[in-house]
């Protein structure tokens, strides 16, 4: 098990956690994030190299994540020299416990909400 | 795949520099292996402004990011950033000891950025910007129709297609028309009338385009409600309304109709191609009858009426842009099979782009003289950096002591480097400022002098914080760029031993003289950029435009917006021509349908009557009153001008007047020949006119024209909805303020526009020539100074650290003559090493600018002398003093020595 509590990382800046979940999918690298990033959230975050790198500098420290191997079909891609990075045991606790927040935050608001639009209606 | 190429060596580095060097050994090469691939991407999106947006969002994510990884790091490495900070404030305190020499920088740089800021503001203005007040580009999709066989034609579709197409169109979740007309505003409280830029828009018009209305409601005709509904900008409510909250209900005369007001657009949105129009109207379709009273009821109803519209739509859900156009295509195609020649879709391909913008022909237009005008200033802003390097090599070696002094302490080679590059960073800074004052200055100057006449709201530029950021990121650039190099070998010099004698300025000695050439290099190619522009726009206003526009002033009216009948439009036209005849000092009034030089126009084959319609010759028609001829000083060849009775008649007479090449071509031989003669006219089917005169041959178009003209008398087809008024005055009087009192005699409430002498509309037509060619002479002379200047200071240096040598010359009996003739080579030598350079860039340069060349070759000969000389001239002049102040030197006293 990692020593650092996944909670401490909490809340994940928006960078880190669609690093996590971009990484929870395959290894990547970092041309490869911003693509994944940029096509999931239909181009709302927009990534710039250094935005990037000095996030995945970070988090590496931070032992979200780590630079693996190249495997299978990116093996080909990986004699261009790239680092690729894969999420870490903590990176993975820690995107499971900013889900269960965000979750636990999503309930309460919606809750407020629909007592509000109840409130107004009758 | 290939491997996308490497960025400018200059980019790399400045990127790389501005990271710690822990973060550079881990993710440098990874860092450029990135950007490589975005350059790659931004460059296959958008070929002209993709490059420009990827320097910029780079420089800015290098600059953000690097200072906050130098934060982090001199947190654990306690280096670093604070490093960074004490080098800013020393270079500070460094600049401020000399002021002379930090403003002179600035100023030499700030020309560059100035004028690279303004062009980008421009360009940001027509092609980049996201159009201010629409929500949500990237869902929007633009439709237009462009010509199955003759490319480039671009049309709009009719109201029934406009819906047929959307129906059939799933993927947009809405879709829109818009049709762009003139508004005639009656202002509140005055019996004067605005007119202003309408559009008329279909019910989710505002909804597609993500407009959301500040007061009131979206510009919709509801059931069972008068359709005369308005929506007005947010401008025209401020500015002319009051910017009354209640003005939502109030009544609005427009085109002399009562429109309820229902609602007013958010500040900024002026539809969706701002750069073209600025539009101040919303009024529902439905109430186009009283908008254009011209247009019958029905029109809406008629798939291929003449009631036209550009389509919007918003993609729904996940729905791609490449699924619109697949399913635009295939209704296109169901539209046409069903409904064959009578939909406005025959003949026409659906042409999808993403977003809203200017129309395809606009953004082409200013894509290329944007490309001339940005090389221009991209040779301006490495000229700029040129100087100051040499200005700042000049310093350098007035420092060359201090530097050692430093060296000798122990401060690193790249301590020193940091150093030097600080103080470049500061005066790019300083540049930028100074820069940002004069791009305000010359978009100023843009706005009230029209330069760009096809682009009628440039005088509303604003600079945003974008534009801002740009100039910032280019004067950091070029403060990196000019001090890199003095930078290298300053500190290149602070190696060598305490008070070396001249051998240690032989490096910055050739470092200057390598600036120089450069700098005659750029100097040529603006120079010769400048003499072709200008010759062609003295040969454009050298052109005999077959009529004589001095002392004839024009103005535009449009009775048939202001709602009048076709009787009430002749007996208008009929008193507005004879009462300015009357006007003092007017000798001739004319009115024409077309003006000359305008946009308006229409074209019509002619052919001589009987023979085969084959043999029709292309033509542009106009028409005109009698004493059109008269006001524009047209001459009359043969025959006789229009009578009286032939304009605005009753009974149409069939008459016409042909141009002198038009009658030559179709009936040969002398003018008279043609004279009563028969012609038939395209769209005037079974008819015949005579030719009752022969007119000089007439640029109709413009200068450039080459085109033959056909003059109907007005009335003859069509009482024309709206008309310009030609008066040929004496050079003292100006009839602009009796005309105007003549108009409001006859409606107080219709106004005037497009007021002006015909010079300035002639002169319009070539404004973009002008522009391109005021603005290289600028640069050009700018660019011979600063390279004058630049030699000069090469020069003098010289002179000063040979003044022992040359004092020992002239000791041995060297005549002044002969030492006058060394330092005027050497000079010499320095101008030659940068032309041969020079003359390639300048090759490169016309060939960028051919597009716009008139009556000029791009690689004439004369112009590229022209040229040389100007830059020999310099190096002469600059070469001159220090060589006649060598010859002064007094031998005793320079031996003598220290």
């Amino acid at each position: 098990m990692p020593d650092s509590d996944p909670n401490d990382f909490l809340p994940l800046t928006p960078l880190t956690f669609q690093v996590l979940v971009s990484l929870m999918r395959a290894p990547a690298h970092g041309y490869g994030l911003k693509r994944d990033i940029e096509e999931r959230t239909a181009g709302r975050m927009r990534l710039g190299a250094g935005t990037l790198y000095t996030g995945l500098q970070r988090m590496e420290r931070d032992a979200l994540i780590v630079e693996t191997e190249a495997t299978g079909d990116l093996q080909e891609q990986a004699t261009s020299r790239w680092r690729f990075f894969t999420v870490t045991d903590l990176g993975r606790l820690a995107l499971r416990a900013e889900v269960e927040r965000l979750e636990a935050a999503l309930g309460d608001a919606r809750g407020v909400l629909a007592a509000g639009e109840s409130v107004r209606l009758g | 795949m290939r491997a996308p190429g490497r960025l400018p060596r200059w980019l790399e580095q400045l990127v790389l520099l501005a990271y710690p060097a822990s973060f550079r050994r881990r993710f440098g090469g990874e860092l450029l292996r990135f950007l490589r691939l975005q350059r790659r991407e931004a460059v296959y999106r958008t070929p002209v402004a993709g490059p420009m947006r990827f320097l910029v969002e780079v420089l800015l994510d290098a600059a953000r990011n690097g200072l906050r990884a130098r934060i982090e790091a001199s947190r654990t490495e306690g280096r670093g950033m604070r490093g960074f900070a004490s080098e800013l404030r020393t270079a500070l305190r460094s600049l401020a000891r000399a002021p002379g020499f930090s403003l002179t920088v600035a100023l030499t740089l700030g020309l560059g950025v100035g004028a690279a800021t303004a062009v980008y503001s421009i360009a940001d203005w027509i092609v980049l910007r996201p159009v201010p007040g629409v929500e949500g580009h990237d869902r929007i999709v633009t439709v237009r129709f462009q010509s199955e066989n003759s490319a480039g034609a671009w049309f709009l579709v009719s109201h029934p297609d406009l819906e047929d197409l959307a129906r059939r169109t799933p993927a947009f979740g809405q879709a829109a028309g818009s049709h762009p007309a003139e508004g005639h505003v009656r202002l509140p409280g005055t019996e004067a009338s605005l007119r202003l830029p309408l559009e008329l828009v279909t019910a989710d018009y505002f909804e597609v385009l993500g407009v959301r209305p500040v007061l009131g409601r979206t510009p919709q005709a509801l059931a069972g409600e008068d359709p005369r509904t308005v929506v007005v900008s947010h401008r025209l409510w401020r500015a002319e309304l009051g910017g009354d909250p209640g003005v939502v209900g109030r009544t609005l005369t427009l085109n002399g109709q009562p429109f309820s007001v229902v609602g007013v657009a958010p500040p900024r949105f002026h539809g969706p191609a701002p750069a073209e129009r600025m539009t101040d109207l919303w009024v529902p379709v439905e109430a186009h009858t009283s908008t254009l009273p011209a247009y019958p009821e029905g029109l809406l109803a008629m798939r291929d009426g003449s009631l036209y519209f550009v389509m919007y739509g918003r993609l729904a859900g996940e729905a791609e842009r490449g699924l619109a156009a697949a399913q635009l295509a295939s209704a296109r195609a169901a539209i046409v099979a069903e409904h064959g020649s009578a939909s406005s879709l025959d003949g026409f391909v659906t042409v999808v782009e993403s977003g809203v913008g200017v129309a395809p022909w606009v953004r082409g237009r200013a894509e290329t003289t944007m490309g001339i005008l940005l090389a221009a200033v991209a040779l301006l802003v490495l000229l700029g950096c040129a100087n100051a390097g040499n200005l700042l090599v000049t310093r350098s070696l007035g420092r060359a002591q201090e530097l050692s002094v430093r060296r000798a302490l122990g401060a690193g080679r790249s301590r020193i480097v940091v150093q030097l590059m600080a103080e470049g960073l500061l005066l790019g800074l300083l540049g930028g400022l100074a820069g940002m004052g004069m791009a305000r200055g010359l978009l100023f100057l843009h706005g009230r002098e029209r330069f760009l006449a096809w682009l009628p709201t440039l005088d509303t530029i604003p600079m945003d914080g974008r534009v801002i950021l740009f100039a910032a990121g280019i004067s950091v650039v070029t403060g990196v760029l000019f001090s890199l190099a003095p930078a290298l070998t300053a500190s290149r010099r602070a190696d060598l031993r305490l008070g070396g004698g001249s051998r240690v300025t032989d490096g910055a000695r050739t470092l200057r003289g390598l600036l120089v050439g450069t700098q005659v290099a750029l100097s040529l190619a603006l120079v010769v950029g400048a003499v072709l522009l200008m010759d062609t726009v003295r040969t454009l206003g050298r052109v005999d435009l077959g009529f004589e526009p001095e002392h004839v002033l024009e103005a535009t009216l449009d009775p048939g917006t202001q709602g009048y009948g076709t009787e009430e439009r002749a007996t208008f036209w009929r008193e507005l021509v004879t009462r300015s005849r009357r006007l003092p000092g007017v000798g001739a009034a004319g009115l024409a349908y077309a003006p000359l030089h305008g946009q308006i126009g229409s074209s019509a084959r002619v052919w001589a009557s009987g023979m085969d319609e084959d043999d029709a010759i292309g033509a542009r028609r106009n028409q005109v009153s009698d004493g059109f001829l008269a006001a524009l000083g047209i001459p009359l060849v043969a025959g006789r001008d229009f009578l009286p009775e032939e304009v605005l008649a009753s009974v149409p007479r069939d008459v016409v007047i042909l141009s002198e090449g038009l009658a030559r071509d179709l009936f040969g031989g002398s003018p008279e020949a043609a004279v009563g003669r028969q012609v038939s006219l395209a769209f005037r089917e079974g008819r015949s006119f005579e030719v009752v005169g022969v007119s000089g041959d007439v640029k109709v178009a413009g200068v450039k024209d080459e085109t033959a003209l056909v003059l109907e008398p007005m009335g003859q087809v069509f009482v024309s909805q709206w008309g310009t008024l030609y008066l040929r005055s004496d050079a003292a009087a100006s009839p602009v303020g009796p005309l105007r009192q003549v108009v409001r005699e006859l409606d107080p409430a219709l106004p005037i526009y497009d007021v002006q002498r015909l010079g300035e509309r002639v002169a319009s037509s070539y404004s973009e020539e002008r522009l391109l060619a005021r603005l290289t002479s600028l640069f050009g002379g700018l660019a011979l100074l600063l390279a004058g200047l630049g030699l000069y200071g090469v020069m003098s240096h010289t002179v000063a650290a040979r003044t022992r040598e040359l004092g020992l010359r002239v000791a041995l009996g060297a005549r002044g003559r002969a030492v006058r003739h060394m330092l005027l080579g050497q000079g010499l030598r320095l101008v030659a090493l940068g032309l041969v350079p020079g003359l390639a860039l300048a090759a490169l340069a016309a060939r960028v600018a051919e597009s716009r060349l008139w009556g000029v070759a791009p690689f004439e000969p004369r112009v590229y002398l022209l040229a040389v000389a100007a830059l020999v001239a310099t190096g002469v002049l600059a070469s001159w003093l220090p060589a006649v102040r060598a010859t002064r030197i007094d031998p005793a006293e320079a031996l003598r020595g220290d």
